[in-house]
């Protein structure tokens, strides 16, 4: 009995600024005609980008031209065919329906901070419409991302509010979308739950410079006023202090951790992605507020790019992740702010001094032997001092030579390293 | 008929609302009984197949749902995932989270 009715197919060759004109000047029969155009159309439309984002097309580069802020707001009225109803386009005034103007509000303070903070417009950096829909299902307690755009439902009034309540959700919603386009990181166990993790930090960002609040400030709370009166609790979840946002009969106590010695195995939830982010949230939240100021300032540039660059994979783990927040907070704010990133990190009981990786087309700025030669050391270029330890078993002396000269000569080289210990090098 | 049902992810997944659920016909209100096994039958439930739809690779915060029903020497499960395009399924659904609840 599944569903084989085919896609409506939707041929329009009238412009959507037009349309969006019509839908607000026409005569009824005019603006009825011109908001189902523009439901079905912006609803492919978006099928398409999502489409292109995947493929890997335009990410911008920060600053670069101008920003496309191109909102929509839909009402499901309470049935499950999306995008449904066009109720709001991007410039047009506040409806009086909540749910439409905090989708439309929350969406605008999401590309807001994308464009002005990271300069990338909107979520495939090329201008991508932001859709949303709103009134989805029968009393539906929840929101999602389908690939494509987001859905809010209205809640059933007993357990959680309208889930547009709260910008954060706006923001985690949309940036499934960014990730979508960019790391691509898949659904499941860690990466997974930096998935999530991603989508609680800019949201929390979102929240945070549309209240004008510091790092210090802020509530960490991602979800507050979601939750219905009477239900014990502040919030879905709180990045400040994993596992402390609820403690309900209905709902349980909030199963985050907020550490790894507290990782949950699990195979629900798609290996607990919405529960071990805690662990990711809470280094988020310690770096924005060991930095001090706003948590866009500097932890956000980090997080960005850290999302965006070439280095995280798709199957990405926590120390992963780590690794490269650490490497982009030593690029871009140097070792000082490297230190709070390991330590944040570490606070959360992943100790990158423990995590080996590839760097490559690294000086070589001193090496040094202990008396008889037993032990040697190389200080590498970002990476600082680090004992000589070879995987292979031609010893300590090989791989001091080809250091040694790679530093006379001034060659780079490509190192095998942890925070403390080089396995591997190549002259380059 | 006795039913099963589960409710996992979405944007806020909690411990209490993501247990599993047993709903025997026989020990509710007949008049919801009677249309549950009108929904059941007219979506021909035991002939689904058991993954009833897929998600979009990039999607997020999805609920799925998990319907376990035996009705005589019949036993079926189907696992699906919003968004739920089905009315009949839908109003499945809707239902069994109004008596879970």
């Amino acid at each position: 009995m599944r569903d084989h009715r085919p896609r409506q197919q939707v041929w329009s060759i009238v412009p959507p600024h037009m349309l969006e004109a019509i839908a607000q000047n026409g005569t009824p029969e005019q603006r009825q005609m011109a908001m189902a155009t523009l439901s079905a159309d912006l609803g492919f439309r978006a099928e398409r980008l999502v489409a292109e984002g995947a493929s890997g097309t335009s990410v911008a580069s920060a600053g670069a031209g101008s920003p496309h802020k191109n909102r929509s707001v839909f009402s499901a009225d309470n049935g499950t065919s999306l995008p449904g109803t066009l109720k709001r386009s991007e410039g047009a005034a506040a409806t009086g329906d909540a749910a439409v103007d905090e989708a439309y509000d929350g969406l605008g303070g999401t590309f807001d901070l994308y464009w002005e903070v990271f300069g990338r417009d909107s979520i495939d950096g090329n201008g991508m419409a932001l859709i949303a829909t709103v009134h989805y299902g029968n009393r539906y307690n929840n929101a999602f991302w389908n690939g494509s755009q987001m859905v809010f439902g209205d809640g059933d009034g007993v357990i959680f509010n309208r889930f547009t309540i709260a910008p954060d959700v706006e923001g985690h919603e949309l940036t499934h979308g960014v990730t979508g386009a960019t790391a691509g990181l898949e659904y499941h166990d860690q990466p997974g739950a930096l998935n999530e993790s991603l989508s609680d930090c800019f949201g929390s960002m979102v929240k945070q410079r549309m209240n004008g609040q510091t790092s210090a400030q802020a509530d960490w709370l991602i979800g507050q006023g979601l939750l219905a009166a009477g239900i014990h609790g502040v919030a879905l979840r709180s990045m400040k202090a994993p596992g402390t946002a609820y403690d309900d009969p209905t709902l349980g106590k909030d199963p985050q951790p907020d550490h790894m010695s507290r990782y949950v195995n699990t195979s629900s939830d798609n290996g607990g992605v919405h529960i071990n982010s805690g662990i990711p949230n809470k280094a988020f939240y310690l770096v924005a507020t060991g930095l001090g100021g706003n948590s866009w300032d500097r932890a956000g540039p980090i997080w960005y790019r850290t999302l965006t660059g070439s280095g995280l994979s798709a199957t990405a783990s926590f120390a992963d992740f780590a690794k490269l927040t650490a490497d982009n907070a030593n690029s871009l704010y140097g070792s000082a702010v490297r230190d709070v990133v390991v330590q944040a990190w570490r606070d959360v009981g992943i100790d990158l001094a423990t995590v080996a990786s590839w760097y490559y087309d690294k000086a070589v700025l001193s090496t040094f032997t202990s008396p008889h030669s037993m032990n040697a050391w190389a200080y590498i270029e970002d990476l600082g001092w680090r004992k000589i330890q070879p995987l292979t078993p031609d010893g300590v002396t090989n791989m001091f030579d080809l250091l040694t000269e790679a530093q006379a000569s001034g060659r780079k080289v490509h190192v095998y390293a942890d925070g403390s210990l080089i396995y591997q090098a190549y002259s380059v | 008929m006795q039913i099963i049902f589960e409710i996992s992810g979405g944007f806020a997944p909690t411990p209490g609302l993501n247990a599993p659920r047993t709903i025997d016909t026989a020990a509710i209100d007949p008049a919801r009984a009677s249309e549950l096994e009108s929904i059941v039958r007219d979506v021909e439930f035991f002939e689904l197949p058991t993954r009833l739809n897929t998600t979009n690779p990039n999607a997020a915060d999805y609920l799925t749902y998990a319907i376990k029903i035996k009705d005589g020497d019949r036993v079926h499960s189907v696992v699906l995932t919003d968004p739920v395009s089905d009315e009949g399924l839908t109003r499945l659904i809707d239902i069994l989270r109004m008596i879970s609840a």
